[in-house]
């Protein structure tokens, strides 16, 4: 360990105080509130709540329904990672942006979509209705179908995208060495290209387990009378029982934190890798015509089943308030629904508030998350390990859990809800947020402080520079990008957070997603979409910017 | 300039001693060489020198000045990484300009600096360039002017060659050879090749296990090696044993002691009576080449010019050896 400077431990006494009293102290305080009965003695009633029959149930369910998102998941994201990477088929740029879409979508405008599309009353029922003159009904999309397809198309492009970097490290010649001994093209698939992707497969099928079983949207939206962990805390909290409601929160935190242990342990082993002398080659010749174009239809199919939803949010928005119910067809279309949310002030809150909360937790997390990778890596911090996976805990902690977990901890004043209570307070959605995301933005700091050649600090002090003038010029603009990447995954996940804000939120710090969900449950259906399309614009805008931003900065490979 | 002086440096990580009781005096404008095997201590050897490590004990002066105990951006002490270490988020311009800055130069005297170290580096084109955007050789040529330019009291290279391909290599180094005599900043150059170290240097320290096995001109490292191991590592020398040398050379060495003879100064002679010694490889290099020869269970490596007559044995065929000259190298182990 390195001696730290004044600012070192002031930055180190911030982080020490962050990770104390917003991520140690509200998982004590749920574990605290899970033991504690009525009359305020420990008990182990809380523990018996976690085996009741309807415990089991909704245990077994969000089990059962990760392990299904991640097989599916598993085939799709497999699927198109391999024909982008190794087909020729045109527009591919085009496709490879297409297929990510759903990694930046709010998971709540994701579901919102998919109802508008499919449900019985969605704009493919609606249209056989008009066309074939029949009763509605015959589409009946929700339950574990509903549930299911929305999270598979939430969650693919997480295997997309572990898979595609994989297969962009994987030899070309490699797959030519094999062809060449004479093995043919499924032999090949399976024991030369497979293996090769094996531990990018388990990285990813840890990841989308647990947010398939930290998914609240489409269980809450789709999910009918099915139990699952999440809305059954949900429900128990706003039912008043926050004994059980803590219980069943202990429990999901449990399972998957021990899918977060195992992905920190995957990490740690290094996957192989062979040195090459230059880039490896990555094209792969030789595909026969016809498979080429069967890719290319798939692909271009499935693509329009991404934007479809998102076109319906699209069309949707521009009916009349209040048509929902009647045959919006032959309605004339409007700007009304945008208008309204641009006009009136009460309209226009929520989105002010999305934006405010989400600046702030991306302050906070950049605070934190930079000072921490910079402690860790850059000083060799004495516990850095610790800290490091103190504050990787979140990530294994579904919304729900911290958010009933903030409620137990800051509804009375203590040091770390600045003497006062918190709960229904503005500052509590943005902390709640900045909890959720710091995993995200330290870990990007760290790859960023990682991917510095320690020679480029020595050249710098060797020329006669201090530290400081060393990270101002060297360090800080080479950790940008990274930095930058994770500063902006932030503000995405925060400016449409649904999970945690409904346990969280009053009236007067109504968010975008918490307005999307009442005007829907109101049947504004034109509201709920017009809302959604802002929000959604908005992600893509922020994206599509502060990626030219990223390719300008210059040179960091 | 100046003159660098190591006294008794002793450096361990975890009880493994990498170097011990190193000393060394390099003399004002002189080209100094540390040449060794990887893992020898040579690389933290350079980066004691330039501050990135502390010794464990021992003493750095330059100029007679106690500099042990100075961070890296007191020395001044100029260094070109083997990656070059480039600043990538800067131009060419910047970079050179980045010590500059920080010694407060004037901006119309910094630009006439940056322009006539370019003209030296012959890059004078490509001062608005990103440096992402340059070759190998380029990029060499930058972290050069970008250490020059601030006229640090000594230059560190740390095999500053070896990530050029062969052709380019051969040049940079002529160049940098030029370099250093016109510009004269003592420098302490890295490196494992030891044709580089001859090649390029005043005078050369031969490192091996954390200790200077000799320090020397490249001629008295090559013609007279102190050890075997000087005399395997520079010279590629064969070593013989007391037996061996009075059987293949007549030559008596005395009790536990070596002859060590240079590969070309050993010459095949056609001996198809005796039969003792039987080229078993050849390996022809254009210029030269080289056999193994198996002899008396020795392997012996002889270099010959491929058009003189010794350059044209063929494999299998039976040889004896003789000595080129007299003069005899015996070591002591």
């Amino acid at each position: 360990m390195k001696k730290l400077s004044f600012i070192n431990i002031l930055l180190l006494a911030s982080i020490i105080f962050f990770t104390a009293g917003y991520i140690i102290y509200p998982l004590i305080s749920l574990l605290s509130e899970s033991f504690i009965s009525q009359d305020g003695n420990y008990s182990a009633a809380g523990f018996q709540n976690m085996f009741t029959q309807s415990a089991l149930d909704a245990s077994f369910n969000s089990v059962l329904l990760s392990v299904i998102t991640v097989t599916g998941s598993a085939f799709i994201g497999i699927l198109f990672a391999y024909i982008i990477q190794y087909h020729r088929i045109p527009f591919k740029t085009f496709f490879s942006s297409v297929l990510i879409i759903p990694v930046a979508t709010p998971p709540l405008i994701g579901v919102v979509a998919f109802l508008f599309l499919l449900s019985e009353n969605g704009l493919v029922s609606k249209l056989m209705t008009h066309v074939f003159e029949t009763d509605a009904g015959f589409i009946n999309f929700d339950g574990w179908t509903a549930i299911i397809t929305v999270h598979i198309f939430s969650f693919y492009p997480l295997f997309y995208l572990f898979v595609t970097s994989a297969l962009k490290k994987i030899d070309a010649n490699t797959i030519d060495a094999s062809y060449s001994l004479g093995a043919s093209k499924l032999k090949t698939f399976f024991n030369v290209i497979i293996p090769q992707l094996i531990p990018s497969m388990i990285g990813a099928s840890l990841i989308v387990f647990m947010a398939s079983i930290a998914s609240f949207s489409a269980p809450f939206i789709f999910g009918g009378s099915e139990r699952f962990l999440t809305t059954e805390i949900y429900s128990a909290k706003i039912n008043g029982d926050s004994a059980g409601a803590s219980s069943l929160a202990v429990l999901l935190m449990v399972i998957s934190v021990a899918f977060l242990i195992l992905l920190r342990l995957y990490r740690k082993r290094k996957s192989f890798e062979v040195r090459h002398k230059g880039a490896p080659r990555t094209f792969v010749t030789g595909h026969k015509k016809s498979a080429d174009v069967f890719s290319f239809i798939l692909t271009s199919l499935f693509s329009l089943m991404i934007i479809l939803p998102i076109l319906t949010l699209l069309y949707l928005s521009f009916i009349p308030e209040g048509s929902l119910m009647r045959n919006f067809f032959t309605e004339p279309l409007t700007a009304d629904n945008y208008l309204k949310i641009f006009s009136e002030a009460q309209f226009f809150t929520p989105f002010l508030n999305s934006l405010e909360m989400s600046v702030y937790a991306v302050i906070i997390t950049l605070i934190i998350g930079v000072s921490a990778a910079f402690l860790i890596i850059k000083k060799n911090l004495r516990g850095g390990n610790f800290l490091e996976s103190v504050i990787s805990l979140p990530y294994g902690i579904p919304g729900t859990v911290i958010a009933l977990a903030f409620i137990f901890s800051f509804n009375f004043p203590n040091l770390f809800s600045g003497l006062t209570s918190l709960v229904g307070t503005f500052w509590i959605l943005p902390l709640a947020y900045a909890v959720r995301n710091l995993p995200i933005l330290t870990q990007s700091a760290i790859a960023g402080f990682h991917s510095i050649d320690p020679s480029l600090e020595e050249a710098s002090f060797s020329l006669g520079a201090n530290g400081f003038r060393t990270f101002r010029k060297i360090t800080a603009p080479l950790i940008f990008p990274a930095v930058l990447n994770g500063a902006l995954l932030v503000f995405i996940n925060s400016i449409g957070e649904f999970v945690s804000t409904i346990l969280l939120y009053t009236y007067s710090t109504k968010t975008v997603s918490i307005e999307i969900y009442s005007q829907l449950r109101m049947y504004n259906t034109g509201a709920a979409a017009s809302y959604g399309i802002i929000l959604f614009l908005f992600v893509m805008i922020v994206v599509y910017f502060s990626r030219k931003t990223l390719d300008k900065s210059v040179g960091v490979s | 300039m100046a003159n660098l002086r190591i006294e008794n440096l002793t450096k361990n990580f975890d009880e493994h001693t990498v170097l011990s009781d190193i000393n060394l005096n390099i003399g004002q404008g002189e080209f100094f060489s540390i040449v060794g095997p990887s893992g020898c201590g040579k690389t933290t050897l350079l980066r004691i020198i330039a501050g990135l490590e502390f010794p464990d004990s021992g003493n750095i002066f330059i100029n007679g000045k106690d500099i042990t105990s100075l961070p890296p951006q007191k020395r001044r002490i100029g260094i070109v990484f083997q990656n070059y270490a480039l600043f990538p988020n800067m131009s060419v311009f910047d970079n050179i300009a980045y010590g500059l800055r920080i010694q407060k130069t004037e901006k119309q005297d910094l630009e006439s600096k940056i322009k006539s170290v370019l003209e030296i580096v012959s890059l004078s084109h490509k001062i608005h360039n990103s440096v992402t955007s340059l070759s190998g050789g380029e990029q060499q040529r930058v972290s050069l002017a970008r250490v020059i330019v601030t006229e640090p009291e000594l230059i560190l290279f740390d095999e500053p060659l070896s990530n050029l391909d062969y052709t380019l290599r051969i040049e940079t180094r002529n160049e940098l050879k030029r370099l250093q005599r016109d510009v004269g900043i003592t420098s302490v150059y890295v490196t494992h090749d030891q044709t580089e170290a001859l090649a390029l240097s005043d005078r050369v320290a031969v490192l091996n296990k954390g200790v200077v096995q000799q320090t020397g001109t490249p001629d008295d490292v090559y013609y007279h090696p102190v050890n075997n191991f000087v005399a395997g590592f520079i010279g590629h020398a064969n070593l013989f044993d007391e037996k061996s040398s009075e059987k293949i050379f007549n030559v008596k060495t005395g009790k536990n002691k070596f002859l060590a003879l240079l590969p070309e100064d050993i010459i095949p002679v056609k001996d198809d009576v005796n039969k003792t010694g039987q080229i078993t490889e050849v390996q022809f290099t254009g210029f030269s080449v080289e056999y193994s020869v198996n002899i008396f269970d020795n392997n012996v490596k002889i270099l010959c010019l491929s058009s003189s007559d010794t350059g044209k044995f063929k494999d299998g065929e039976y040889v004896t050896l003789k000595l080129k000259s007299d003069n005899l190298t015996i070591l002591d182990g």
